[in-house]
């Protein structure tokens, strides 16, 4: 599904990420955890295309296909999504218009039908149900005025409706409770299945009690510096990053 | 150093001498009047502080001119809802492609005119209404009292040609009781060509009358369009009006407004949407001349290339017109480097118990909107439509009418997809 070759990066004239390879099959949940300044948001944004996140060196496979050539609508088209650390609020903007334009735009991308307004409506609100959401907020403006829980569901809404082969989950927990989390974590799980991959970014291991992930990766200076099964996580939550982060040189 | 306005203004003096204008002895002697103020303080410059930033260009525009040009009631666009029409061409009333009933010609009656035109014009501080008050030949006499079964659509029709011609409409507008709906459209006949329009509007809306005035400004690219709208309002009356500019080359749209009776109010808002070498300016000046009024304006636009907005804005409060409740905001969005924004919003306040506010914002597309939008699929140029229309929504969600409304929306999609697609 996805192939990460020797991938560098530098923003601003540094250096970020010094050689990713990662590889991520069909159906299968990978975890990335790091120390902050470790490049995770630098991986999750290069991968989806924002400006100013350039790869200097490597390449990025998506189904085949050099991702890292892409617009981030085109990445969109071809199945990925990135669930926002902080989603961004768009006022003026009804959520259902967004999500109308947004399907449109990946089915038109597909070569298949758009969808009218009724249809639309409707998938939305039975992919909200599903996820246990109330429709009311379909009616507000994008994230604005959202709590924090409520943006991150509606990550997920869009997730859901959208329906991508690679989902990559940018710091989902970060500013939930613990209750919120729960929620958003039972949606991700929800959508989990053979022909969807994930990359779940995350600090804490906390998300990964929820999302059992099938491999786990530190990320470390730029680096992939270890990589093993669900339990690494755990040794992670025990012993922190301490073994991974260089010491100062004096 | 001075510029020398004598000059500029010695072809319409000689103009003024030829001419053959309509009116009785109290017209002429408004004339006399609007052409001493002229050669007093001359045509506009940027030496005036309301000129400050639009330097206008008025030569090679003669007064007069093809007010009779053959127009057919084909040729002319309609509303998508139902409305009493009044056609002008170059300024003159054009009875026989206008709906009979309501309006009628400012020319036939100016004689029996006689205290009404221009009382409440200080001719000396707009020079622009002083040429106008000096040439006007028709324009619309329109008087309101009770609300009318359809709204009413002014349909400004310009016909260029060489030399350019510079048509000074005069309305004329009264409403004593109900609510009117005014739509002003301004094209040019198949969309081009040369010429100035110059009109003034002198309203007064009546103890709890109501004036919805939304005028859509879409004049030839070599065009200008200089507008002076002065509005009185009465105890209890309101005066609602929307200017959406997406023509000419110029254009000034300059709006006085006293609120002279408690509760009275005022809304001024509108957009403007402008590319290339387009100028468009707003300044407006309104009075809470009285305790207990209200007036709100939000005018915001998108510059894109490299066309220039200004917006001058001023509240004035009047000594002792306590309560007093004001607020104006100018946005603009920059779609270019190199379009630009001269944004100057006033607070004049002589009273202490009022709530007053003002303020002004100008950048360019949030481009982490713009790369969430993208990341959902989305393609770079709809995102970008969706953000600016998003933008602009906030200066017609507060017109009256769904109708209304749409229409505005639907202009404002109509110009970011041109755009686009240029």
């Amino acid at each position: 599904m996805l192939e990460i070759k020797n991938l560098h990066a530098s923003v601003d004239g540094k250096e970020i990420l010094k050689g990713i390879d990662l590889s991520i099959g069909a159906g299968e949940v990978h975890a990335i955890m790091g120390p902050n300044g470790s490049g995770k948001s630098t991986l999750s944004y290069l991968l989806s295309g924002r400006e100013g996140y350039e790869a200097s060196q490597g390449e990025v496979l998506f189904k085949g296909k050099n991702l890292l050539a892409l617009e981030p609508e085109e990445r969109a088209g071809e199945g990925l999504f990135l669930a926002f650390q902080y989603p961004v609020e768009i006022p003026g903007v009804p959520n259902t218009t967004f999500l109308k334009e947004a399907v449109n735009s990946v089915r038109k991308y597909r070569g298949e039908s758009e969808l009218d307004a009724m249809e639309l409506m409707k998938l939305v609100r039975a992919k909200a149900k599903e996820l246990g959401m109330e429709s009311e907020f379909l009616k507000r403006a994008v994230n604005v005025g959202f709590s924090g829980g409520e943006k991150k569901r509606n990550e997920i809404l869009q997730l859901a409706v959208l329906e991508p082969a690679l989902a990559i989950l940018d710091e989902t927990d970060s500013g939930l409770d613990i209750d919120a989390l729960k929620t958003v974590a039972e949606g991700v799980n929800k959508l989990r299945s053979p022909e969807r991959s994930m990359l779940v970014i995350t600090h804490y291991q906390r998300l990964l009690d929820y999302i059992v992930p099938d491999k786990v990766h530190v990320l470390a200076h730029g680096r992939i510096a270890e990589s093993g099964g669900p339990e690494l996580a755990k040794k992670l939550e025990k012993d922190g990053y301490a073994g991974f982060v260089k010491p100062v040189a004096a | 150093m001075p510029e020398q306005t004598t000059d500029n203004l010695q072809p319409y003096l000689d103009a003024f001498a030829a001419a053959r204008l309509p009116g009785g002895e109290a017209a002429q002697s408004l004339r006399a009047e609007a052409v001493e103020a002229l050669k007093a303080r001359g045509l506009p410059t940027r030496r005036d502080e309301a000129w400050k930033y639009t330097k206008l260009k008025l030569e090679g525009f003669l007064p007069g001119g093809s007010g009779d040009a053959e127009v057919t009631t084909d040729l002319l666009p309609s509303l998508p809802f139902p409305a009493h029409r009044l056609v002008f061409v170059n300024g003159r009333f054009r009875r026989e492609l206008s709906d009979a009933g309501l309006g009628e010609s400012l020319a036939v009656a100016l004689p029996h005119l006689t205290d009404k035109l221009g009382a409440d014009l200080e001719l000396a501080e707009l020079p622009m209404a002083a040429l106008n008050t000096a040439f006007f030949e028709d324009g619309l006499l329109l008087r309101i009292d009770a609300t009318p079964d359809k709204p009413l659509h002014l349909l400004s029709i310009a016909v260029g040609g060489e030399p350019a011609p510079l048509f000074q409409p005069r309305h004329l507008i009264a409403v004593a009781g109900g609510e009117a709906t005014l739509i002003e459209s301004h094209i040019a006949l198949g969309g081009g060509g040369r010429y100035a329009s110059n009109g003034v509007a002198e309203i007064t809306v009546g103890r709890d009358a109501r004036l919805n005035h939304v005028i859509l400004q879409d004049q030839s690219r070599d065009a200008l369009h200089l507008s002076t709208t002065s509005v009185r309002v009465a105890a209890g009356g309101a005066y609602r009006s929307y200017v959406l500019s997406e023509g000419a080359a110029l254009s000034r749209n300059e709006i006085r407004v006293s609120l002279d009776g408690e509760g009275a109010s005022c809304r001024l808002d509108g957009a403007y949407l402008q590319n290339g070498t387009q100028h468009v300016d707003t300044n407006s000046l309104v009075t809470h001349a009285v305790p207990g009024t209200t007036s709100r304006e939000v005018v915001m636009g998108a510059l894109d290339g490299r066309s220039r907005g200004v917006f001058q804005g001023k509240i004035v409060v009047a000594p002792d017109a306590q309560k007093s409740d004001g607020r104006m905001m100018n946005k603009t969005l920059l779609l270019s480097e190199k379009a630009e924004i001269d944004t100057k919003p006033e607070l004049e306040i002589y009273a202490d118990d009022v709530q007053c506010a003002h303020g002004a914002t100008a950048g360019e597309l949030d481009d982490v909107a713009l790369f969430y939008l993208r990341s959902r699929g989305i393609p770079e140029n709809k995102a970008r439509r969706m953000m600016i229309e998003s933008f602009l929504a906030d200066t017609w969600q507060e017109v009256e009418g769904e109708e209304l409304r749409t229409l505005i929306a639907g202009r404002i999609t109509a110009w970011l997809e041109r755009e686009d697609a240029e």
